[in-house]
């Protein structure tokens, strides 16, 4: 666990590279393609029966649609949750098997 | 400037650079400080004021990704163990890094905890990049930096020659 660390296992490759990334592209990169749509809110923004502006999570709950995006915002969740799923299992892996332990 | 090396690769890449060390130091223990008192302050006034997170459980989670986690806590039995578990946990989690004591192990939780937080957001009412995310992100880099080597009881407890014993205590404590 020294300042100076070069040997790079699978575990961390995996850690890093998929934990990382999944997280990474349910939050930043989905995030900016929806801003490149003009999507101004991850949730379905529309209005209901009663013509009152509600935030849903599906586009069938309004009658009239006013912002749609194009990842729904449970789609990004699991992509972050594995994410973070995977950074975990890494970290109880590192544990069990005294990973880095003695560099 | 008070330097120190950072020399490692990533995925083939060499990365080294230098960084201030003290300035490392300090910001490391001013985080810690400060997420600590956040779970402290959180967890210990739920166990003052009382606490219960039925409606949480049940409404707050309706339609997430933790909806199905979430409802067997929502009453009963598990209702009664999350309204333990949660005040009790953010308390030592806070407590923990408040004086520096496994702050690995504590971080650990913490992040878990978050986990929910981030992911039941009141429909994601308040986005997907929220504080939430923000206090999750300060756990994982509580961890990554073991942070309770700072000025933390962590950095007496490693001295120990138990812990020269047996040095897979240091994924818990640092």
């Amino acid at each position: 666990m020294a300042t100076n660390t070069n040997g790079m296992t699978l575990a961390d490759q995996i850690a890093m590279g998929i934990g990382g990334g999944l997280f990474l592209i349910g939050t930043v990169g989905i995030g900016l393609l929806e801003l490149l749509a003009g999507n101004m809110n991850p949730m379905v923004v529309g209005t209901n029966a009663d013509g009152e502006t509600v935030n849903v999570i599906a586009e069938g709950a309004v009658e009239t649609v006013q912002n749609a995006p194009l990842v729904p915002p449970n789609y990004r969740a699991y992509l972050l949750t594995f994410g973070l799923v995977i950074l975990g299992v890494y970290a109880i892996y590192a544990f069990a098997t005294q990973q880095h332990l003695y560099e | 400037m008070a330097n120190t090396e950072v020399d490692t690769t990533l995925f083939g890449t060499d990365v080294s650079y230098e960084i201030d060390g003290r300035w490392l130091a300090y910001w490391t223990f001013l985080l810690r400080l400060m997420v600590g008192y956040w779970f402290f302050h959180a967890g210990i006034t739920k166990i003052i004021d009382g606490f219960s997170a039925q409606g949480y459980l049940k409404f707050a989670a309706d339609y997430t990704i933790m909806e199905p986690i979430v409802s067997p806590f929502a009453s009963g039995i598990g209702l009664e163990f999350a309204n333990f578990m949660i005040p009790v946990g953010e308390t030592l989690i806070g407590l923990g890094l408040l004086v520096g004591f496994l702050v690995r192990l504590a971080s650990f939780f913490g992040v878990f905890l978050m986990l929910f937080f981030v992911t039941i957001n009141n429909g994601w009412g308040h986005s997907i990049v929220t504080s939430d995310l923000m206090g999750l992100l300060l756990f994982v880099t509580m961890i990554v930096l073991g942070a309770g080597r700072v000025w933390g009881l962590d950095a007496y407890v490693e001295e120990m020659a138990f812990v020269q014993n047996n040095p897979w205590l240091r994924y818990l404590l640092g």
